[in-house]
This record gives structure tokens, sequence and C-alpha cells, in this order.
């Protein structure tokens, strides 16, 4: 294959942080489609863990806002101010929001755009519709006896 | 739906598109709506016009197969999914089994790396036996921290102890992957 672009010295690594894998997954992928290096976190917990391995270089903290577990997306960019000043940080409150942001950050990124923002919205409603309907259906079933 | 372009014969590749990537133009929109977000592929958003992005994938072009890493603990995860990316595989990460089998119905693995004991409903070996249910075609390769009497237990492709040479395992899946 032949080189589209001329990427930069170094990759800049984005921590992307969204606790439904659903959404985790097609984002960090579309990222690293735009040339970034992406290391996916589940949470918080997992963020701070990160950000707290010094051989780790971090350059952009992008988190869903409302995560399970004691620190929220709030809770971790102030965090961040105060372990990790300087770092910049991007809060997404809501899926049609996450991919935006991903969108801008693609926008910057050291590759052409991999495909429309609006087809990776798209690709996330049916992952996830899919799996609700997959677990309503599971529910719907009459529970099996233990023998 | 995750193919790899491999496994579509039918399509016809033109060489290089005006950016230099190879480009798949006659793929049926309907059938192929999806793909665009098959890794290291893109689809031109509505035409159905597959196309390789660039040079991300250096010698292992088309047929990259994809691997499912389920580990809690984030730094190891990060390191391993970074050295399977750098052999030239697409890498899905899940922090636990139930994230591991929400990918699982929607992406087309090829293989499966997970820990044995981790939180939450499902530990390694259920979920192993819960693919194995579902997918036998998938590959399996269990690691842990503690030894497991592996030579019971027909439900894996390997296993590992960790700590690992992580180049031992990727030669593993290389083999596993034929």
């Amino acid at each position: 294959l032949v080189r589209v672009t001329d990427k930069p010295n170094r990759q800049e690594t984005i921590l992307f942080v969204e606790d439904e894998v659903l959404v985790r997954m097609p984002i960090a992928q579309y990222l690293r489609d735009c040339g970034y290096r992406v290391i996916e976190a589940a949470n918080a917990d997992e963020a701070m863990t990160v950000l707290m391995h010094k051989e780790t270089v971090v350059d952009i903290v992008f988190s869903d806002i409302e995560m399970p577990g004691a620190v929220d997306g709030f809770g971790l960019a102030k965090w961040i101010r105060e372990h990790r000043a300087g770092l910049d940080v991007l809060l997404a409150g809501t899926v049609p929001r996450a991919v935006e942001n991903a969108k801008q950050l693609c926008e910057q990124g050291s590759l052409p755009k991999p495909y429309d923002a609006q087809v990776l919205h798209d690709h996330i409603k049916r992952l996830l519709a899919a799996r609700n309907a997959a677990k309503e259906s599971e529910a719907r079933l009459p529970k099996r006896e233990l023998p | 739906l995750n193919l790899d372009l491999t496994d579509l014969p039918q399509l016809d590749f033109q060489e290089r598109s005006s950016s230099g990537a190879p480009v798949v133009t006659n793929a049926p929109e309907e059938q192929y709506r999806d793909w665009s977000i098959v890794s290291g592929y893109t689809a031109i958003s509505g035409r159905a016009v597959l196309q390789a992005s660039g040079d991300r994938s250096p010698g292992h072009g088309l047929s990259r197969a994809t691997i499912l890493l389920v580990e809690d603990e984030v730094l190891v995860r990060m390191s391993l999914a970074e050295e399977l990316r750098s052999a030239g595989y697409v890498v899905l990460e899940a922090s636990n089994a139930d994230e591991a089998l929400d990918v699982l119905r929607s992406q087309r693995v090829r293989v499966v790396i997970s820990d044995i004991r981790m939180p939450g409903r499902l530990d390694g070996v259920e979920l192993a036996r819960a693919i194995r249910a579902q997918h036998p075609e998938i590959k399996i390769v269990l690691a842990s921290a503690e030894s497991f009497s592996a030579s019971h237990w027909a439900d894996h492709d390997g296993f590992f102890l960790k700590p690992y040479d992580a180049r031992r395992l990727i030669e593993h899946v290389k083999n596993l992957l034929g």
C-alpha cells in the first residue's frame, strides 16, 4: 500500500474513557483510523491508573460524563486539573456529542477522515439497538428450572 | 457485521484510488452497509465504496485478523493490545466478560485472548465456555497469574501463565490463525 500522508514524528495519544463498550469500541477505532494512538479506559479508575503510569504519555483525555463508579467524567476532569494540569480534557454527555468530539479530533488527526461521522453514529445506534433487542428477547424467555 | 475483505472474493479491487489506497467498487450497498466500521477499510458513506485506508497496516494489507482482548487490568490490556496492533492485528478491547459477549454479538472475531480471573458475572473460563457454545470457530487463548489445570478442559486453544512474554503469545496467535 502507498502512503497517504506523512505521519508526525510521534503519534498523538488520546485516552478515551467510556463505560459502554459498544460506544467505546467504534469511536476508538475511528480515532485510530484518523492516525491517533488510542488508549481505552472503561471507567475513571482505569483512566487514573493510566495517567499515573509514568511511562505512558497521554496528550488528550476524551471522556464520557456519566459513568458508574465513584468518579464520573466531571470528577475525572477535576482530578486531572489537580494532578495533570495542562492536559487537554474533552467531555461528552451523549453519544452524538461524543461522535462530534471524535469528528473534531479526527479533523486534526494525521490521516484523512476514514468515513463520515454520521456513519459512525448510525453504526453505534444500530449496535446499541441490536444489543437492547437481544436483551429484551432474553428477558421474555421463560426462566428455566435448575435440574 | 465485521468481515475481512478476504472473505469476499467476489469484490473487485482496483489497484489504487487517487489518494493511493486500494478501492473496491462493486460492493452492493444493501449488503455492505456496515462496512464503514471494518477497521482499516473505508466505505464512502452511502455509496458502499470500500477503500483500504492508506498505509496503516504495512505488510498485512487486506487480511488483518481481528482479536478480542479481554482483560480487567488496564495497563496489561493497553500494553498487550499495542503489541498485537504492532504485529498487524485489529484489536478490540473488553474490560470484562459481559463486554466481551456484547462485542461478539456484533463483530466477527478470529481469536479471543482472555484473562481468567476477572470481576463480574463470568470469569475467563466461563466466558470461554460461552464463546465455545455460541461461536465454535473462534480460537480462545486464556491467561492467568495462577496455574490452571488446562489439560482436563477442552474449551481453549492455549494457556499462558502471567507474566508471559508477549512475543510468545503473538507467535501462538499467529500459529492458531495458520
